[in-house]
């Protein structure tokens, strides 16, 4: 097993290293007049920002006259030289934390960050405590021993029988 | 005077189903199975009345009778036949009324056409389903009623919502709704389980059928809607983590969860328990998903406006929940020990484990992004907003280790101890994977994804599909080989594997679709009649000029385009904007042309209205999208493959259990 998965890493490792040989083209529509930094800031920026009047969708996405006018904010931003960083912070001192489309890793809103972080920690070990740990001993065959079960289902019958006693 | 008798016949229905609950929990008690029958009368009476109302909602839409609130607030005469048979669903009190109706066939179903040894635990299942469907009958008369009259007399109906005037709406919520019903007969047997104290060979049958089919009407359902979206809206995507999308996805999931976890209950007769919470939790979350359509709580894209029915939605989930908790506190433990010992170590119940914690952490991340915002701004007063980048930040992670494991668990086998001798078709998928990858990402051009985080992710992606797609390739030519290559007897035997792994190819394909279209082009560009030019590699020509056309209720203003890419002639769209009479908007009509590798996606944003010779398109150009569609249509034949199983239908193993002390 640990064999495999050393192989499987081996393998994943080579190919990325394929992958960063290649260098990634870059394919840049023509007819806008910011340049292609710029471009990539806006539409990083523009992606981060929820449009404010629709659900789910960006500013980048959306042609809401709301989302076209922080469009033209942002444009105008990134003209003056700001980074990515300072225009998310404009606008989440103007609208508060609500228009950045996921919450600011601070405060109360941690939570919903740590929580995924926590599960993915505590969920195997959970398992393994449920599951795993509590396995019982079993025959060669994998079958557990008729007087065991015997034993198990005659404690189950005592309690459902005690239990229907008492109500 | 039609408004009367729907209304009579839905508080009929209400009055049979609570008459059946009652006769439910007396046939439980007493064991007494005239008691039962009666009751079971009673729900199929409930769906014959329900499905006279239906057609009298249904009367009304075609005539136009719009004395009928419903039908004057949604219809309108110049509305196309088959969008007057799809208004009933298109507003709130139509779709709770479908669901409703759903509900009580699929009651009626389930109580018929139980199998021998669960005769014992039905007037339990009979009793958690109909508690539920009065109360959705009760709903139906008091806060969502569909038979309210118009106030004034009213010669015109204001019309359907224009968005909703697509073929993929008008099937999307009826599957959606089988999808969701279906899942109430888990957890109705899941009760009943707790209440006797075991399950039968039967009950873990009926519970697999019944899990199955919500399956495949929730995958194909939740695509649909996906579909929509694309073809409609005009963003060139299909999914937002839109918190009602979101909830479709929770009862998926859970779905998905509770057939695996099935799996293990049926070779090992291990996690008992865990079932029963899953089809809980997949009932509680259809419902759940219900009330965030209904109430308002959270804004939605898809939300009808604020109604009354909010408050007693939360009282009915929160109800639901707590005695579903209750019922499981107090009689879990009495559940019957299973006759096999827990092995577990590297096997296959282990990667189905491991399969449950990963599709579980999902839902429970899904879960908690989706309601985040409400705790948040309940608790410090301040507004947050949780979107698709938060769901993005996790969604790839979870789905490069659900490839892992379904490779690796569809190699193991149950009660094994280790990996035996599939260690070799792992290595060698391994290799055969690194060419095919190559092809693909050629293909699918992924060299020209700009980010190199998304470049390296999507071609590991790729790459840990193509393992996966050769491992279970590899395992199903074991198997035939394990029959001598007789497929006769394979298919008899092993249908319900062979279903999975058709079930299992489709989710890759799928995951092959979400991964190419990392990268979206887009582009906005004006053109002029006559003038080609240049759009993200391809030739546009806008060719004569805007065509005026009408089609049944639309009036639709298209621009013919020809699409060339180094002289070859790619596609002719015709993007268009179209006039619905009750509405003085425009609407997008999308032209979605291309080829199998990528769609490429043309919206009309706006056009010269004088002359016709000038328009403005959005044009993007989307990377696999169709692998999508395919995929789904693969996942739900593979799933429709297992339902058809009949090794596992075999009448001769059903036990008759339990005796009536009343006959």
């Amino acid at each position: 097993m640990k064999a495999v998965f050393f192989y499987l890493s081996l393998t994943i490792m080579g190919f990325s290293a394929l992958v960063f040989a290649e260098e990634p083209k870059v394919e840049m529509p023509e007819t806008s007049e910011m340049s292609f930094e710029d471009q990539t800031i806006f539409k990083d920026v523009a992606g981060m920002l929820r449009c404010p009047t629709c659900t789910g969708l960006s500013v980048l996405d959306s042609d809401a006259k709301f989302s076209l006018q922080i469009q033209n904010v942002v444009k105008e931003q990134i003209d003056q030289g700001k980074s990515k960083d300072q225009i998310l912070d404009f606008f989440e001192n103007r609208y508060g934390p609500w228009i950045l489309r996921e919450p600011p890793k601070k405060g109360f809103n941690i939570v919903a960050w740590i929580f995924p972080l926590l599960l993915i920690i505590l969920g195997p070990i959970l398992v393994w405590m449920l599951v795993w740990r509590r396995s019982r001993d079993t025959s060669e065959n994998t079958v557990r021993s008729a007087e065991e079960i015997a034993e198990e289902f005659e404690r189950a019958v005592k309690l459902t029988l005690s239990n229907n006693e008492r109500a | 005077m039609l408004a009367n008798y729907g209304f009579f016949l839905l508080f009929l229905c209400s009055a049979c189903c609570a008459y059946g609950f009652v006769g439910c929990l007396a046939a439980a008690k007493w064991r007494h199975r005239r008691m039962f029958r009666s009751a079971r009368l009673a729900a199929t009476v409930s769906a014959v009345l329900a499905i006279l109302a239906s057609g009298i909602v249904w009367y009304a839409l075609i005539n136009h009778d719009f004395s009928l609130y419903y039908v004057y607030k949604n219809s309108s005469t110049d509305l196309p036949f088959m969008f007057q048979i799809t208004a009933f669903w298109s507003s709130l009190e139509g779709s709770h009324m479908l669901w409703t109706l759903f509900l009580n066939i699929c009651t009626v179903v389930c109580l018929w056409t139980f199998s021998k040894d669960n005769e014992h635990i039905m007037p339990y299942v009979g009793a958690a389903l109909l508690v539920v469907l009065s109360w959705m009958f009760y709903l139906a008369c008091t806060h969502s009623d569909i038979f309210a009259v118009t106030p004034v007399f009213a010669a015109e109906g204001r019309g359907m919502n224009t968005l909703l005037q697509n073929p993929y709406m008008a099937i999307h919520p009826p599957m959606l709704f089988i999808g969701y019903t279906s899942l109430a007969v888990p957890f109705a047997y899941s009760i009943a389980a707790l209440c006797y104290g075991d399950v039968t060979e039967g009950w873990l049958k009926s519970v697999r059928r019944w899990t199955l089919l919500s399956w495949c009407f929730l995958t194909a359902a939740i695509i649909l809607g996906g579909r929509w979206a694309y073809v409609e809206l005009g963003w060139a995507g299909y999914w937002a983590w839109d918190p009602v999308e979101n909830s479709s996805f929770l009862p998926w999931l859970l779905a998905t969860s509770l057939l695996h976890c099935l799996l293990v209950q049926g070779h090992l007769g291990q996690l008992k328990r865990l079932t029963f919470v899953l089809a809980i939790l997949a009932f509680f979350l259809t419902f759940f998903g219900t009330f965030i359509t209904r109430s308002g709580v959270i804004t939605s894209v898809h939300s009808f406006a604020e109604s009354p029915i909010g408050p007693s939605y939360l009282l009915f989930i929160s109800g639901l929940l707590m005695v579903s908790s209750l019922i499981y506190g107090f009689r879990a433990h009495l559940v019957l020990p299973t006759d096999t010992g827990k092995v577990w170590g590297v096997s296959k119940e282990s990667a189905l484990v491991v399969c449950l914690l990963l599709l579980l952490s999902f839902a429970s991340i899904i879960f908690v992004g989706t309601i985040f915002p409400i705790v948040s701004e309940a608790l410090t007063k301040q507004r947050i907003s949780i979107q698709a980048p938060y769901f993005n930040a996790f969604a790839p992670y979870v789905g490069l280790g659900l490839i892992v494991t379904i490779a690796v668990g569809n190699l193991l086998r149950f009660q094994a101890n280790g990996i035996g001798k599939s260690r070799k078709i792992i290595l060698y998928s391994m290799l055969i994977s690194v060419p095919v990858t190559w092809l693909f990402a050629v293909q699918a051009e992924i060299f020209k994804t700009l980010s190199t985080f998304a470049l390296v992710t999507q071609l590991v992606g790729v790459y840990l599909v193509f393992w996966c797609a050769s491992c279970l390739t590899w395992d199903l030519i074991d198997r035939v080989k394990l029959v001598k290559g007789r497929l006769s007897v394979f298919f008899k035997r092993s249908r319900a594997f062979f279903g999975a792994y058709v079930a299992h190819m489709g989710a890759l394909l799928m995951i092959l679709g979400f991964l190419g279209n990392y990268r979206g082009l887009e582009q906005e560009v004006s053109l002029t009649a006559g003038e080609p030019k240049s759009v993200l590699g391809y030739d546009v020509t806008f060719m004569s000029g805007l065509e005026v056309s009408k089609v049944d209720n639309v009036r639709l203003y298209s621009a013919p385009l020809e699409i060339s890419r180094n002289g070859k002639l790619v596609s002719r769209p015709r993007p268009a904007r179209s006039q619905y009479p009750t509405s003085q908007d425009l609407l997008n009509e999308i032209s979605v042309d291309g080829g199998f590798w990528r769609d490429i996606y043309i919206v009309l944003k706006d056009f010269d209205k004088n002359t016709g010779k000038n328009i403005i398109i959005q044009m993007n150009i989307n990377p696999t999208v169709r692998f999508v569609w395919i995929a789904t249509f693969i996942m739900v034949i593979g799933g429709l493959i297992a339902l058809s199983d009949s090794y596992r239908g075999d009448k001769t193993r059903d036990v008759v259990a339990g005796k009536w002390e009343v006959g």
